[in-house]
């Protein structure tokens, strides 16, 4: 089964959009996670420099970030080729490390800088936090729970099929995610009734610590489409125009009304599972050989190389990104906290 | 919607000379009818709901009507469509989901649990989940663990899902409609001991008659069944009927029950069950769900709670506190009999 039959291609345009995606990604989860180091600092030397979890976040020394902050730091390329073709109307769920995706498909830095702050002014008011972001104006959602929005996605496409729409629904899950049922429950599911839906595998080779060899029974994961009759391919994201093109074919045949498609790319975690997890479980020199293969770095030499953008444009957008950061920060640092009285309200409409 | 003109408590009401005696399958199929009718964003998917008519008839004729495209037969992934009636539900579709046996729910369990009961809540609103989730609970055929039991209390218990539990044909198909209506997620119960219902023990006339075309029943409005003196009943589903049983060897005794049936267990008519014991001041709560950490539980806690003066300690007539066994002579001793609930009450004079 090929993948894609039209053409498409990537063009300077286009390719500058996704670097600027990319960007904007790597400079909100930088900031972000400069902001949270710091946080954390100032309440670990509060309590005498000891460093305990539990006193991190005891009453008296909570920090303004709550939860448990897992950044996308390295993985930047795939929402952002993906998002080179979706449109607002079209739907994009992702994972628990879901804020390139989210900055790729148009959430604005504030309302999650707010949702993360437990803040009114977040996408859902505090009330559900990084592991549960919704922004119905863009239709982006994120779940924490593995695989969940496989199934959801299903019925964001069959509703656009339904009504006439030729908008589609993206889904992103981890190499790890792939591994549980729901996820072939519903690409079997997409495939049989041809829903426009399309599947990302980030594969970054690991669920927290456990590597993908010691997951998964096949090593290319684009294998698992074959049992649902689905076109897929597997990709590396250090070759960003061959991610551009491919969704480019998925979205188009999902906009076609010709089902779903499966695309894994290979992508890398620069940081820990989550904030404070030091990587131990990784063999020696791994890590530093995978911040030397990442995508934007390598799409940025590239673009530079052949002149698309100019040498300093990276360093101008990420310094407009800064400033951004910081308004959006400080904004949400300043918005209310919701009313106590009001956490037993709106549970059913 | 209107309160049901069912209500009537008068044991003297004589009986209409002509009620329209339709089975709980038929009136549930009714309710379905006229929301497809009404409204094109209701469909109903699911296992055997469609060609078939459901394994309890309860769709049957409605696929000739209204064709696949409304009454969606799905592959065996209960994970995979209980996601996607989320996702269409959130799109202007209202589904109508079928769990073919609430045994299977831990098929769905994620989905409904993490997602479908949390969303309206996490997001303050700015989404909300309307489906109705139809499915068959007990053991008429003694079909043992696992095609047996109810499970009230598991729905009941996790915040975000409305509950409800018909035991006559009339409430089945007055509480469906409003259940499609509602824009909360629906857990719609259906007793497989009362799909051939159409007469019930100690039931008027106003209860077996079923409206023609259109009936609502409130959501979270109990009813009194039989009006007694000196000790409160309080069930739902199919129990009711034990309960009216039980009822009618006490009044011979000269004891008189109020029997009342929650119809809802969430939201749950707090009020009509304790102006009861209030006034009677014995109270049995008759639950065909395991007895341990329930809905008789919490009827009692509340009646508890609200500091009702009691002439005896309340008391509890549910399922043992086993999973539920083969052979029928086993599960006679471990599920709520008529017997015993008259035992129960005697024991409180």
């Amino acid at each position: 089964m090929t993948f894609g039959s039209e053409p498409f291609f990537s063009d300077d345009a286009r390719r500058r959009a996704v670097l600027r995606r990319m960007i904007r990604s790597r400079a909100f989860e930088t900031a972000l996670g400069v902001e949270f180091e710091a946080q954390r600092d100032r309440a670990r030397n509060a309590i005498g420099g000891r460093n305990s979890a539990f006193e991190e976040y005891n009453a008296e020394y909570r920090i303004p970030i709550q939860g448990n902050l897992e950044l996308a730091i390295g993985q930047e390329a795939a929402p952002a080729a993906l998002c080179e073709w979706l449109r607002t109307d079209d739907y994009a769920a992702g994972t628990h490390r879901s804020h390139a995706l989210a900055i790729s498909k148009g959430v604005e830095f504030y309302p999650i800088l707010a949702e993360i702050y437990g803040r009114e002014g977040g996408l859902c008011g505090g009330r559900a936090g990084d592991f549960m972001l919704h922004d119905v104006d863009v239709n982006f959602e994120n779940s924490a729970i593995m695989g969940q929005l496989t199934a959801v996605a299903l019925g964001h496409a069959f509703a656009r099929k339904k009504q006439g729409s030729d908008a589609v629904a993206a889904v992103a899950i981890g190499d790890g995610a792939s591994n549980q049922g729901v996820v072939h429950e519903s690409m079997n599911l997409a495939s049989l009734w041809r829903l426009p839906v399309i599947y990302l595998i980030e594969d970054n080779q690991y669920a927290i610590s456990t590597h993908a060899s010691r997951s998964s029974a096949v090593a290319d994961l684009s294998r698992r489409a074959l049992g649902y009759d689905m076109p897929a391919v597997r990709l590396d994201d250090r070759d960003v125009d061959e991610l551009i093109i491919r969704f480019g074919q998925a979205v188009d045949r999902a906009r076609r009304g010709e089902g779903p498609s499966l695309v894994v790319v290979r992508t890398r975690r620069l940081r820990g599972a989550f904030e404070g997890d030091n990587q131990s479980y990784r063999h020696a020199g791994e890590l530093a050989s995978e911040e030397a293969a990442n995508a934007l770095d390598g799409y940025e030499r590239q673009l530079v190389a052949s002149g698309v953008v100019e040498a300093d444009w990276r360093d101008r957008i990420t310094a407009e990104v800064a400033l951004e950061f910081k308004a959006a920060l400080r904004k949400a640092e300043a918005s209310e906290l919701p009313k106590p009285a009001t956490a037993t309200e709106g549970l059913f409409a | 919607m209107s309160k049901s003109t069912t209500a009537s408590t008068d044991r003297g009401v004589q009986a209409d000379p002509q009620p329209r005696l339709v089975t709980l399958a038929d009136a549930m199929m009714e309710a379905i009818g006229i929301a497809l009718e009404e409204d094109p964003a209701v469909f109903v998917m699911g296992e055997d709901i469609g060609r078939m008519g459901g394994v309890a008839g309860q769709t049957r004729g409605l696929f000739d009507l209204y064709g696949g495209d409304r009454l969606i037969d799905t592959p065996i992934s209960e994970a995979a469509f209980f996601g996607l009636a989320a996702g269409a539900a959130q799109n202007g579709m209202r589904p109508i989901v079928e769990l073919m046996r609430v045994d299977f729910i831990g098929a769905a369990m994620d989905q409904v649990f993490n997602y479908i009961a949390k969303v309206g809540y996490a997001t303050g609103g700015r989404r909300r989940i309307p489906i109705t989730i139809t499915t068959q609970i007990g053991n008429p055929l003694r079909q043992g663990a696992v095609h047996a039991q109810v499970l009230t209390g598991l729905f009941a218990h996790l915040p975000g899902l409305k509950v409800v539990a018909p035991s006559t044909s009339a409430d089945a198909k007055g509480l469906l409609l409003s259940a499609i209506r509602c824009d909360d997620p629906v857990v719609y119960l259906f007793h497989a001991g009362l799909l051939a219902l159409t007469h019930g023990p100690g039931l008027d006339a106003t209860a077996l008659d079923v409206p023609e075309g259109e009936h609502t029943v409130e959501i979270g409005s109990a009813r009194l069944v039989r009006r007694g003196s000196d000790a409160t009943l309080v069930s739902y589903s199919l129990t009711v009927h034990d309960c009216l049983r039980a009822a009618g060897i006490l009044a011979a005794d000269g004891i008189e029950c109020d029997v009342i049936d929650l119809r809802s267990i969430v939201p749950l008519d707090r009020e009509l069950v304790a102006s009861s014991v209030a006034r009677t001041g014995r109270l049995a709560v008759v639950d065909e769900d395991y007895g341990e950490f329930g809905v008789a539980a919490e009827i009692i806690a509340g009646i508890a709670e609200a500091g009702v003066n009691m002439h005896a300690a309340p008391c509890r007539v549910a399922r043992a506190q086993v999973p539920v066994p083969y052979s029928q002579v086993l599960d006679d001793a471990v599920r709520p009999t008529p017997q015993k609930i008259v035992d129960a009450v005697r024991l409180q004079f």
